[in-house]
């Protein structure tokens, strides 16, 4: 197998370059099934579907902050 | 092995529009698996729903169950306090264990009816409208 500088010198930089693309490749598996599933129940995901989601949650996190969760656990009174 | 977190939690009416094949429920579905973290349903939610859900489409709520990254989030005995003082503000128990979900894991309720949440003098929840 032949990899491209970039990738090649990425790898070298790792103790086990084999789990590093072994852990790569299963994320992206997991990725195309995720895609293949929602597309076999009629959902027509695309790159710029999943980007607005993306700022979306971007923008929900910024909100809504760790401190945030924490004030309203408190407020709300959820026993520690 | 550390679980996967779950980012966001579905509420009755998010698993209602994933039953209908909403393109914005699956665009944050497939957002948060490429994340590699996972989204959670309650239990309570799921009965709801299937109470709820047109025959036609009442499959969607068993597809979303069986997504890999879902995680069906059950109702704990001890927490029944915490969910009635939850229920008692927001007048719906779907709508208590959906945000008191998401609060133990600083996530986000994504939800058809963002309005059902309002808690006068709360200021800013994690609600996501679809």
């Amino acid at each position: 197998m032949s990899l491209p500088d970039d990738v090649a010198a990425r790898l070298e930089q790792e103790r086990n370059a084999s789990a590093y693309v072994t852990e790569a490749l299963r994320e992206r598996i997991d990725r195309e099934q995720t895609t293949v599933l929602l597309a076999a129940q009629g959902f027509e995901v695309t790159e710029e579907g999943k980007a607005r989601a993306r700022a979306e949650l971007n923008e929900a996190r910024q909100r809504v902050t760790p401190e945030r969760f924490t004030e309203l656990r408190r407020a709300l009174r959820r026993p520690a | 092995m550390t679980a996967p977190a779950v980012r966001i939690v579905l509420d009755t009416s998010a698993v209602l529009a994933y039953a209908v094949t909403s393109i914005h429920v699956g665009d944050t579905i497939a957002e948060v698996s490429d994340e590699g973290a996972q989204f959670g349903v309650s239990v309570l939610c799921l009965a709801e729903a299937t109470r709820l859900v047109k025959d036609d489409n009442a499959p969607g709520v068993e597809l979303l169950v069986q997504h890999p990254h879902c995680v069906v989030l059950p109702v704990l005995a001890e927490d029944w306090q915490y969910l009635a003082h939850l229920t008692k503000m927001l007048g719906r128990t779907d709508l208590a264990v959906s945000l008191g979900e998401a609060l133990d894991r600083d996530a986000f309720v994504l939800t058809s009816e963002p309005e059902r949440y309002e808690l006068p003098g709360q200021g800013e929840l994690p609600i996501i409208p679809v």
